[in-house]
């Protein structure tokens, strides 16, 4: 019941101010003493206090119910916008002489986007299963053996030289492409990032013939240094004379310094360094400054050494600035930081000639990431934004495309055939004559040049393109691309029969094998598309549906619990149907003793529910990557507490809390097929001097935690072998790149290389 | 090389500052928005946006800053831009079955039905009280004094004090009209 008395007199508006102040210790001095002889007399202001109190209650009553918000989607999320500027004040009168340009910005979007990815082989999964597993696809049926099986998505770029758009390109490069993006070099050689067996990638230039690779870095010589390692180039001036890498915080976590910034010439000599305060995206044409984008607006540096500006701009951010040739045109992206500031992302253009203090042009709402490519000549911007663009300050939705901003008339065409596709690249050649654009469309990874107001042709059509980049001197182009390969799951055997590899799925890239525990099948599941389900003996592939973004077998392989849009649907294998929702949810996992459901809510709680979706127990509140024991009976996962976090274990029966070890950060754990110790990567932290995440395992019982290897992310979860001797892992120099895949035992002996492929993730498969 | 050193160590102070800043102020900062939207999800989008826009901004944020007060501000003015653009101030969730906290977190000392219809009261009474107004005796009743909500909102004392009342008057006869109509 509501005690609020009803209706309002004159008598509750005069003294109701001062009663609610009263009812938070506002009032002081004559007033407070005039109130409260007030309310010794005034029944009715008694009455007034108590349903103010009582109101009071109820509200923070309301807000305490709010659920607990988890810490990690936030760092995530700070991690990927990049690391920070750290503001340095410039001498006043540097700041004076610098005022050569004015703008009002905003706050804006990571000012490096990762990778364009693509590997020499290419790993997406790794399963052991114990049993004889079949697959029914078009190419290949695999019985697996009841040792450790590594089944992966293979795929292999190598580099080709081609005009734009040929049909048969010519292969070059010895030197076997790892990932990232190419460069065409002034002097006719091509960079790129290579792969060196089981080392880290090393920055490699070739001929255009392929022939003569050399480390971009020499080892030795006069005004060299080696590889710093970790450098992803970012760009190059339009003739390929000058060469801008940055190093991102290792492993991209957080907790870390982060953002240097290295410039070389095209034979890898360096000409300027930052070690991370300037935030550097790219090059002025002529290659003369590095244009840095932060919170606090644009700067120039002068590459020389010179001792003009950093020239502070606006308070708002300004990211991802590229500049004209003649450096009169600049557009760079802002969005809000302070309250006169653009409250949405948006691409602005300004002159930098005569008076400058606002955008030349409306500017373009993009979203947060998007690509857009400013020509050599400053006439043109390629820009991937909304179909139907927002009113300003509104935010967009519905349909992208791409389109061709003429920067002298201010419209905006839209280049036809890439609607709703992921913009991966947009490059100008030299002369700005033609555009290339690099996509992924379906789990494809295509290319297009030509002139973006007539012909685009696309490039090496039928194969995959990880990375693309015009001859400065408009020879045609330098692309990596798997020739028309197919990419497919393949089967490597045991570690003792390294590289016995079997084909099981051609054209499966994309995919992510879930295999049933103890069953016979594995659903193929594609993020945000049909999956499919692969059963054994020949059956035909069954849809299992759309828009999957959770699913767990149950442990006869004949059900499953599935995620769409948020609810949790029960699902058969052998009639493809789903019974109505059991409850929401974001995440769920089927428990091996085949009764509940761990379920992650909406709102990062996790519960426990039988299979009609009743609640069973509720996990304790911040808990987090929970994962059930073999046995079904236990919980672990990691709890979130005094600005760190905790590998714990939950039996849910009881409710106990067992805490095993303790980090900065803690990745997701993974049970040992026996139940009798938990693998987990880990940040151990500052305070023991180290920052970097290491592949960790610890007794389910308690114990002393062991690290076993390192990582280069926290979240590389590792996979167990069948018999819980040993643990597979990556081994890569980047996270997110393709890394070799290793297993170390447990007890952290014998850590070794397992075949020759490369991955990018590991999961568990059926034991 | 000074310099840089100093660089570097900044940037290392930036990051544990940021660190420390979400974890000591997440979960108020999550509720107090909750308070203003209502929807659960939105808020906890809507806390992952206010400490990404403190993240992009605080390298200007002096070090002696009153950062709880900093960070409401970014919160109220996040939400109350949500508010508007998303013109929720009239969207009340409705109670299905299976549905969000429904299904599996009632109160224990009453029943689901009873706790669900008062929650709602409640929440529709609060999203009918103007959203600056609200804002105040949130931050209010979350124990923020007059003084910080001041500086949080940027309004004068006298004009918190008015909104706080005005919020609770407002409330107090909403949720009077809603028993009277129960009764009726």
């Amino acid at each position: 019941m509501w005690p609020f008395a009803r209706g309002r007199s004159a008598h509750d508006r005069g003294w109701g101010a001062l009663a609610s102040a009263y009812v938070d210790r506002e009032l002081a001095g004559a007033e407070a003493d005039a109130f409260a002889e007030h309310l010794r007399a005034c029944g009715r202001c008694a009455a007034l206090v108590a349903e103010y109190r009582s109101l009071d209650a109820d509200l923070r009553r309301r807000l305490v119910s709010a659920p607990a918000v988890a810490a990690r989607p936030i760092f995530e999320r700070a991690e990927r916008l990049g690391p920070r500027p750290v503001p340095v004040a410039a001498p006043r009168r540097l700041a004076l002489a610098s005022a050569a340009v004015l703008l009002v910005g905003g706050a804006a979007t990571p000012p490096v986007r990762a990778g364009v990815g693509g590997a020499v082989q290419f790993v997406r999964s790794v399963v052991a299963p114990s049993e004889g597993v079949s697959y029914a696809g078009d190419r290949a049926i695999f019985h697996a053996g009841s040792d450790d099986i590594l089944a992966s998505v293979v795929r292999e770029y190598t580099l080709y030289t081609a005009p734009d758009t040929a049909a048969a390109p010519a292969a070059v490069g010895s030197a076997p492409f790892h990932d990232g993006p190419i460069f065409a070099l002034a002097g006719g050689r091509v960079l790129f990032n290579a792969a060196q067996g089981a080392g880290p990638a090393q920055w490699t230039t070739v001929r255009r013939d392929g022939s003569d690779p050399r480390p971009f870095f020499p080892t030795s010589g006069t005004g060299h240094i080696p590889d710093p390692g970790g450098l992803s180039a970012v760009s190059t001036t339009p003739d390929g004379s000058r060469v801008l890498f940055r190093r991102g915080g290792a492993g991209g976590r957080f907790l870390t310094t982060a953002g240097a910034t290295l410039v070389t010439d095209a034979d890898g000599s360096p000409i300027w360094s930052d070690p991370g305060g300037a935030d550097v995206y790219s090059l002025s044409p002529d290659g003369r400054f590095a244009l840095s984008g932060q919170t606090g607006g644009l700067r120039l540096i002068p590459l020389d050494g010179s001792a003009a500006p950093p020239s502070p701009i606006s308070d708002c951010d300004v990211q991802r600035p590229q500049i004209s040739a003649d450096g009169t045109r600049l557009i760079f992206v802002a969005t809000r930081v302070g309250p006169d500031c653009p409250a949405t992302s948006a691409l602005y253009f300004f002159r930098l000639t005569g008076a400058v203090g606002s955008p030349y042009l409306e500017p373009v709402p993009l979203q947060d990431g998007a690509a857009y490519s400013l020509s050599p000549d400053g006439q043109y911007v390629a820009v991937q934004s909304w179909l139907n663009e927002p009113a300003a300050g509104q935010q967009g939705s519905g349909t992208t495309a791409l389109k061709l901003w003429n920067l002298s008339s201010g419209e905006r065409q839209e280049i036809p055939g890439f609607r709703d596709v992921r913009v991966l690249q947009l490059s100008w050649s030299a002369d700005g004559s033609r555009l290339l654009i690099r996509d992924e469309r379906e789990g494809r990874k295509e290319a297009w040049a030509g002139d973006p107001r007539g012909r685009l042709g696309q490039v090496l059509a039928g194969t995959a393109i990880a990375a693309a980049a015009f001859y400065p001197d408009g020879a045609g182009m330098v692309v990596a691309s798997d020739g028309g390969a197919p990419a497919g799951i393949v089967a490597l055997g045991p570690a003792a029969t390294q590289d016995n590899a079997t084909g099981l799925l051609a054209n499966a890239d994309g995919l992510a094998p879930a295999f049933a525990a103890h069953g016979d099948a594995v659903a193929l599941l594609r993020r945000g598309a049909p999956s499919t389900l692969l059963a054994r003996h020949g059956h035909a592939p069954a849809g299992i549906g759309d828009d999957l973004s959770g699913f767990s077998w149950a442990p006869d392989g004949r059900r499953a619990a599935v995620v769409v849009d948020g609810r949790i649907y029960l699902w058969t294998a052998h009639n493809g149907r789903a019974a109505a929702p059991l409850l929401s949810g974001r995440a769920v996992a089927w428990s091996p003793r085949d009764d509940q459901l761990l379920v992650t809510r909406g709102d990062g709680s996790i519960v426990i529910t039988d299979v009609r979706g009743q609640l069973v127990a509720a996990a304790p509140a911040g808990m987090t990557a929970a994962a059930w024991s073999p046995d079904g009976r236990l919980v672990a996962g990691v709890a979130h507490a005094g600005g760190g976090e905790t590998l714990v274990i939950w039996e849910p029966s009881s409710g106990a809390i067992r805490q095993l070890a303790s980090a900065v950060r803690i990745g997701a754990p993974v049970w040992s097929p026996d139940g009798r110790s938990i693998a987990y990567a880990a940040i151990a932290g500052a305070a023991s001097g180290n920052d970097l995440p290491g592949l960790n395992v610890v007794a389910a019982a308690g114990g002393e935690p062991r690290q076993l290897a390192a990582l280069a992310a926290i979240d590389d979860a590792p996979v167990w072998s069948a018999d819980s001797h040993g643990l597979y892992y990556l081994q890569r120099s980047v996270a997110g790149a393709p890394g070799a895949v290793r297993l170390v035992n447990a007890d952290g002996n014998g850590d070794r290389r397992v075949g020759t492929l490369f991955a990018t993730a590991l999961f568990a498969g059926p034991r | 090389m000074a310099v840089i050193m100093a660089r570097v160590a900044a940037r290392a102070a930036l990051d544990e500052r940021f660190t420390r800043l979400v974890l000591d102020h997440q979960r108020r900062i999550h509720r107090f928005i909750c308070g203003m939207v209502g929807a659960e999800q939105l808020a906890e989008d809507l806390t992952q946006d206010v400490f990404l826009s403190a993240y992009r901004a605080l390298g200007r944020l002096p070090d002696d800053a009153n950062e709880s007060a900093w960070l409401f501000t970014i919160a109220r003015n996040r939400a109350l831009q949500e508010l508007r653009r998303r013109k929720i101030l009239r969207w009340l969730p409705l109670a299905r079955p299976n549905d969000d906290e429904d299904d599996i977190h009632p109160h224990a000392d009453q029943p689901l039905a009873d706790s669900v219809a008062e929650r709602d009261r409640l929440r529709r009474a609060m999203d009918a009280v103007p959203a600056k107004d609200l804002a105040c005796l949130l931050l209010s009743v979350d124990g923020h004094s007059y003084s910080e909500v001041a500086q949080i909102t940027g309004l004068s004392l006298p004009a918190v004090r008015a909104r706080i009342f005005r919020a609770r008057d407002r409330l107090r006869a909403l949720l009077g009209e809603d028993e009277a109509k129960g009764e009726a």
